[in-house]
């Protein structure tokens, strides 16, 4: 391929049906994602939130607009890829399909692209260099620490034996009786809360463990709400959302200091949905101060689900050689260590 | 399932008890089959099909389904379907996953299940985890539709 032709990425692995296109190596063209409300827009009535039938709906004409907000024609694209796992099949299965049938219409190449690996390397995004780095993802389905060598090179070195990071937000934030989306609600009411006041256990933290576990938090406040015989007052959420968060704070970043110790690194970088927490950022920004390392965050549009992330991870596979037949299926298993 | 099946009741104190309780009831009924783990958030759900997952000497980590919707276990012959309703607002979302392609081939565990009855076949066995106090839960096992199992609004 002609490696300076754009790239166009499809991601469909779970809620949100995305495409983009970037231009190697730097530019990027175009990043959209089909929200909720651009479906009710599209189709009228009441469309289901989670429904993979979604991204069949939405795919062709967000393709179409993807073209002509990058002011491209079909035949200007080198290269298609799109998601191909880790996610749920029949979500993948559309978006991977669709990639395939631009691919084989067009006669370009076609390139299956881990969904993590974009994560991984979204702090990253068009720069020049993916340096050496211990890799945080944390979001509503996934939570691990990953030893990213270079672009293609990466070692797992710990996950959640449980609940993700993102997930323990989400349902804690329902516990509290908190309006959706609970994470960025917990965020809020803990700037103005205390959060020494209540104690919530911090899990695994016993010396060399790099693994996560955060459902026994989620339980405690549980428990904690229990017993109380009135509903928390607002001084109280605030209070305990600031609690509860920093029992999640604390592990991710202790665990962040572990590992980047243990395996020598001093650069850092955090990406999926909580790496938008500010307590998070603030305390890993905190951490790298004062060990004097590097640390990265993904631009803010980069954060959520998004096929940017999957085009850059694409393109650098592409520059290597790689490309995917268009009759390799879908891997909904797909887990990061396939790359080891 | 026999139709005069008797429901089962155990007592759990710890996460260790709820892997074994798990083991037991996975072994008593067939390796096929389609079972409903309810009870709320914070019960032990996902710590059940851990020792679910045990029983079928399958050595993968079982993590929570919720934001995955669906998380695979095991091998060709000995697979575990784990899913999770609890995300699901509408029943029409939960009935796109196409419950019904894999209800025919090994175990399926869905977490929430209550959630959406009607998509649940009639041989479906219902786990429910209730929590009492001092972190004691029951762990129910019956047949029966009509038990009522809090439900997550």
């Amino acid at each position: 391929m002609n490696f300076y032709r754009p790239i166009l990425a499809i991601e469909s692995s779970c809620d949100e049906t995305a495409i983009a296109i970037i231009r190697p190596p730097f530019e990027l063209l175009v990043n959209l994602v089909a929200s909720q409300s651009q479906v009710h827009a599209c189709f009228g009535g009441v469309v289901p939130e989670v429904a993979s039938r979604n991204h069949l709906l939405v795919i062709d004409p967000l393709f179409h607009r993807a073209l002509a907000e990058a002011k491209l024609r079909p035949s200007d694209l080198g290269a298609v890829v799109a998601t191909a796992g880790p996610g749920l099949a029949p979500a993948l299965l559309v978006g991977a399909s669709y990639a395939k049938g631009i691919a084989l219409g067009l006669g370009i190449p076609y390139l299956a692209v881990n969904h993590l690996e974009g994560h991984l390397l979204s702090p990253f995004f068009l720069k020049k260099e993916i340096p050496k780095h211990l890799s945080l993802l944390v979001s509503g389905g996934h939570t691990q620490l990953t030893k990213v060598n270079k672009a293609g090179s990466y070692y797992l070195l710990s996950r959640t034996h449980d609940d993700a990071a993102g997930e323990a937000f989400d349902k804690v934030a329902k516990l509290l009786g908190l309006p959706y989306p609970g994470g960025v609600e917990i965020d809020r009411l803990a700037q103005s809360g205390n959060p020494k006041r209540y104690s919530f256990p911090r899990a695994l933290m016993e010396k060399g463990n790099l693994n996560f576990s955060f459902s026994g938090l989620k339980t405690s406040v549980r428990y904690f709400l229990e017993q109380r015989e009135m509903l928390p007052d607002s001084s109280e959420l605030a209070d305990l959302a600031a609690s509860f968060q920093q029992a999640i704070v604390e592990v991710l970043v202790e665990k962040t200091r572990r590992a980047a110790q243990i395996e020598g690194l001093s650069c850092v970088g955090v990406s999926g949905g909580v790496a938008a927490n500010s307590a998070l950022r603030n305390s890993l920004i905190a951490l790298c101060r004062e060990c004097q390392w590097e640390i990265h965050f993904p631009q803010p549009e980069l954060i959520g689900d998004n096929a940017a992330m999957i085009a850059y991870a694409g393109m650098h596979r592409l520059i290597a050689g790689e490309q995917s037949s268009v009759t390799s299926e879908i891997v909904p298993q797909w887990q990061i260590h396939s790359h080891c | 399932m026999p139709p005069d099946f008797i429901p089962s009741i155990f007592y759990s104190s710890s996460v260790e008890e709820t892997l074994a309780i798990a083991s037991k009831i996975v072994k008593s009924i067939a390796a096929r089959g389609i079972i409903s783990l309810e009870g709320p958030l914070g019960a032990g759900k996902t710590h059940f099909v851990k020792g679910v997952a045990r029983a079928l000497e399958i050595d993968e980590e079982v993590t929570s389904p919720t934001f995955t919707l669906l998380q695979i276990y095991g091998s060709e012959n000995n697979r575990l379907y784990h899913f999770d309703f609890y995300r699901f607002h509408e029943e029409c979302e939960a009935a796109d996953l196409g419950l019904e392609d894999y209800f025919a081939k090994n175990l399926t565990i869905i977490e929430w299940g209550d959630k959406f009855p009607s998509l649940l076949p009639p041989e479906t066995i219902r786990v429910i985890i209730t929590p009492l106090e001092n972190g004691v839960r029951t762990i129910t096992l019956t047949s029966e539709k009509k038990i009522y199992a809090p439900s997550c609004s």
